[in-house]
């Protein structure tokens, strides 16, 4: 059958070269066994007894033929359609031949003694035609109900093994277990064993007869169909089984009569006829329950059975979600559950690798195949982009016929079904079963691998999900120490100071941010304080504010004047800084005995500087960001600005995150309103105040949680009166 | 909801950028983008017209920063016309006037393309 079907490719047809060349010599050892076995009687003297060397030796020889018989026959049966109309149509078709071959071999001339001995020479050759022709039918039915009784169960091939061995060995052993006068110990045993042996034939061959779940897949004609093709081979086998065990009385001389059959069967061989016949009860019960089940229709035990294999595979896989987050574990519990349950002879996952552009599928696990193999047996790729493209489960019933299939698999893969993996958008992996028979996936099965395929596709999924959470958590936690570590830059506890106080706060818009405030105090006494802001968000502006810090808190120190110092931190962070990022600054020294202030402002949001008297203005003067230029354009552009604090005075330093704020009409929070909140509540000490800045700016925003930008907001306040003060108030304290 | 978006004009060897909506971090590789094809084009004079460009940070003014030298090491320039004032404030504060000419309108920025006149 499909064995003479080679595929196009040269190289299936090498591999293919070796079970051919072995079915070539089982062929020609058949042959030459069937003919010894033909001309080995005529040596026989009619005198010798039945357990004797020279006729267990021809017994030996015959049984050997036909198992060799039964393994060429199985090999040519292996890819044939297991259809059950098929199946019933090939074993009427057998037996009708069967019939009709018999009667010219019949017709051979000569007979039989009443003790099976042939009356002439030619008479061996009628036994010998006849036995092969009893064992052809007999093999036939097997291996074709074979296909019946398997379907879709694995458990069923054990019985179904058990049941041909014990008909083996009952059909082998019967001679001599029947050559009983019950007078020793010796006979009692055989007795036992022949009834444990004929007791264990009769159930298997009772438990095979009953598994019959194809019925319940037949609809309308087709039930029909196979219910008259199961009576007429009723029929056929109850008139060849009534004439098996009719007489065996010698035929008549010069008459011939199809009840000759079996004594010619006998005559040949006694071990073949009891298979034979054992064969044919069988195939009769088979086709009896098969036809009972079919007219009243009850479930078999092994459709309800064939249902809980396969919800438990669904079971295992739901609970595989909640307790697996490994994709390669779930992949290699899929397959483990699809050869389990799903009758695969092997089976195996591709999934699209997304760690390596372009994306394609590679064999993430495989059951019963090392991946290696799976991978060189068939085109991954090609059978991939099939069910990618076509989202539905696709069915090779003959692998070795189909042109992606890149040798001749042998080893139990007949058929192939490849089922799509992923969601409703993308297919992402596809799930490979293969079946040791050819036409092995029913439309049945179809819909079950793709229950069984949306579950999978659930599971890997549900892995996927978790491990880039997992991801996205590592991620998380990298972000949370890089914010701890920003935020032990910043100054946590501002230092006290007699003349003024002082309050900051800085909030990230992300986890990490390019805003910084310091504040230091000088040996002298001075004061240097500073806000900055580097350009852009996140981690990249993180970095150049943790180097800005470091600039501060060393160059403030060796060079506090405001310009100095600003020229010291332009040339520093323009050789680390990139192109197109930048950082403004406003950086202030105070001199606390004398309480002068000396600002300069490097592209920064201009200080808000207000008195007690309710005077608020800004200071604007004039200084490029640093990092923008590192020639003498910086150096020229930048302007000090001076300033004798009065009691009272308030300096705000910020971010532009704080006026750029907006709020739900997206309106800008602004520099005005910054500066009409800061005038309203000028008279509070430097934390009140700063609170009510913040306040403020949420009353403005809304109840909007995060902020868009970097946020920095610092407030100094000076309360000692300078002599200047107490000369312009002589009221106060 | 990105609501940035660029136009490109010719005017007399001098590509104008029309840039309208707001350019921050999200939108400045679309900006980014389009300089880049100016550069491929070899045009290294370019106009910024920001009548409609509503707001910039500082992710946006880093483009132009990015791109500067570069254009001036090739005898071209870029220059802006027609911001809008709170625009105007934010290249000022950061003294952006002293580096890049930010002149009313684009004729005078051709005018200064025309005399070769640089910021600096």
């Amino acid at each position: 059958m499909s064995l003479n079907k080679s595929s196009a490719t040269s190289d299936s047809r090498d591999n293919r070269l070796q079970p051919r060349r072995r079915l070539s010599l089982f062929l020609t050892a058949f042959l030459l066994l069937f003919l010894s076995s033909l001309i080995w009687p005529l040596f026989i003297d009619p005198g010798t007894p039945h357990l004797s060397w020279s006729r267990v030796g021809l017994q030996v020889a015959i049984c050997f033929c036909f198992v060799l018989w039964w393994l060429i026959l199985s090999s040519f049966l292996k890819s044939a359609r297991s259809g059950p109309i098929q199946v019933l149509w090939h074993v009427l078709l057998t037996a009708l031949l069967f019939t009709v071959l018999l009667i010219p071999v019949l017709q051979i001339p000569g007979g039989l003694t009443e003790d099976f001995e042939a009356l002439t020479p030619t008479v061996h050759l009628k036994n010998g035609i006849t036995g092969l022709l009893a064992a052809s039918f007999s093999f036939i039915v097997l291996l074709r109900l074979r296909a019946l009784v398997r379907r879709r169960r694995q458990a069923a091939g054990r019985n179904w093994s058990r049941m041909i061995w014990s008909m083996v060995l009952l059909s082998l052993s019967i001679r001599y277990l029947s050559n009983l006068d019950f007078a020793t110990f010796i006979d009692t045993l055989k007795l036992v064993l022949a009834i444990v042996l004929a007791g264990a034939t009769v159930a298997y061959i009772a438990v095979n007869a009953f598994r019959v779940s194809w019925t319940g897949q037949l609809r309308g004609k087709h039930k029909l169909f196979a219910m008259i093709l199961g009576v007429t081979l009723l029929g056929v086998i109850l008139f060849l089984l009534s004439v098996l065990t009719t007489s065996l009385d010698p035929p008549q001389v010069g008459t011939w009569s199809i009840d000759d059959f079996p004594r010619y069967l006998f005559a040949y061989s006694l071990p073949l006829a009891v298979f034979s016949a054992l064969s044919l009860i069988f195939g009769f019960l088979y086709i009896l329950s098969s036809v009972l089940t079919l007219l009243f229709n009850i479930p078999s035990s092994a459709d309800i059975r064939l249902t809980v294999d396969e919800m438990g595979v669904l079971d295992n896989l739901t609970s595989l979600m909640k307790s697996t987050v490994d994709i390669g574990e779930v992949a290699e519990r899929i397959v483990e559950q699809t050869v389990e349950g799903y009758q695969a002879s092997a089976a195996w996952i591709a999934l699209l690798d997304y760690e390596n552009e372009p994306y394609r599928p590679t064999i993430a696990a495989a059951q019963n195949i090392s991946p290696k193999q799976a991978a060189a047996a068939i085109d991954t790729v090609a059978f991939f982009n099939e069910v990618a493209g076509s989202k539905e489960v696709l069915v090779i019933q003959q692998v070795a016929t189909d042109y992606r299939s890149r040798t001749s698999l042998g080893g139990g893969m007949e058929s192939l079904a490849v089922a799509p993996l992923g969601d409703a958008a993308e297919v992402s992996g596809a799930l490979f079963i293969v079946r040791d028979e050819a036409y092995g996936f029913e439309k049945d099965d179809i819909a079950a691998i793709r229950m069984l395929t949306s579950y999978s596709s659930l599971a890997l999924e549900n892995a996927r999900l978790v491990e880039s959470t997992i991801e996205r958590e590592r991620l998380e936690r990298e972000l949370a120490i890089a914010r701890e570590v920003q935020l032990r830059l910043l100054p946590h506890d501002l230092p006290e100071f007699a003349q003024m106080s002082v309050a900051a706060s800085s909030s990230p818009a992300q986890e990490v941010g390019g805003d910084f405030y310091d504040l230091i105090k000088l040996d002298n006494g001075d004061v240097a304080i500073i806000v900055a802001d580097v350009s852009g968000k996140g981690t990249s502006a993180a970095f150049y504010m943790a180097i800005l810090q470091g600039i501060f808190r060393s160059a403030a120190r060796v060079t506090p004047s405001p310009r100095e110092f600003l020229i010291q931190a332009n040339r520093a962070i323009s050789d680390c800084l990139d192109t197109r990022v930048f950082v403004t600054a406003v950086y202030g020294l105070i001199d606390q005995s004398t309480g002068s202030l000396y600002l300069a402002r490097a592209g920064h949001c201009p200080a808000v500087l207000a008195n007690e008297n309710g005077e608020v203005r800004e200071w604007r003067s004039s200084g490029l960001g640093l990092g923008l230029n590192q020639g003498d354009l910086f150096k020229d552009s930048l302007e000090v600005v001076h300033h004798e604090f009065a009691l009272g005075d308030v300096i705000v330093l910020y971010t532009d995150g704080l006026i750029e704020h907006r709020n739900n009409e997206g309106e800008d929070y602004g520099a005005e309103r910054l500066i009409a909140s800061v005038s309203q509540h000028r008279k509070m000490d430097a934390r009140a105040l700063h609170d009510a800045l913040i306040r403020d700016l949420g009353i403005f925003t809304g109840e909007k949680p995060s902020f868009a930008d970097d946020l920095t907001l610092l407030v100094l306040k000076w309360h000692r009166p300078t002599v200047k003060a107490a000369l312009d108030h002589p009221d106060q304290p | 909801m990105s609501n940035f978006s660029v136009a490109f004009r010719e005017s007399t060897g001098t590509t104008v950028l029309v840039l309208h909506g707001e350019l921050d971090a999200h939108t400045a590789p679309d900006l980014e983008s389009a300089i880049l094809k100016c550069k491929e084009n070899g045009q290294r004079n370019v106009i910024i017209n920001g009548a409609d460009l509503e707001y910039i940070s500082s992710a946006g003014l880093g483009v132009f920063m990015a791109f500067i030298e570069e254009f001036r090491s090739l005898g071209g320039d870029i220059k802006f016309a027609a911001l809008q004032p709170k625009v105007f404030n934010v290249f000022d504060l950061l003294g952006f006037p002293l580096i890049f000419h930010i002149v009313d309108s684009e004729e005078e920025a051709l005018e200064l393309f025309n005399t070769g006149a640089t910021p600096t």
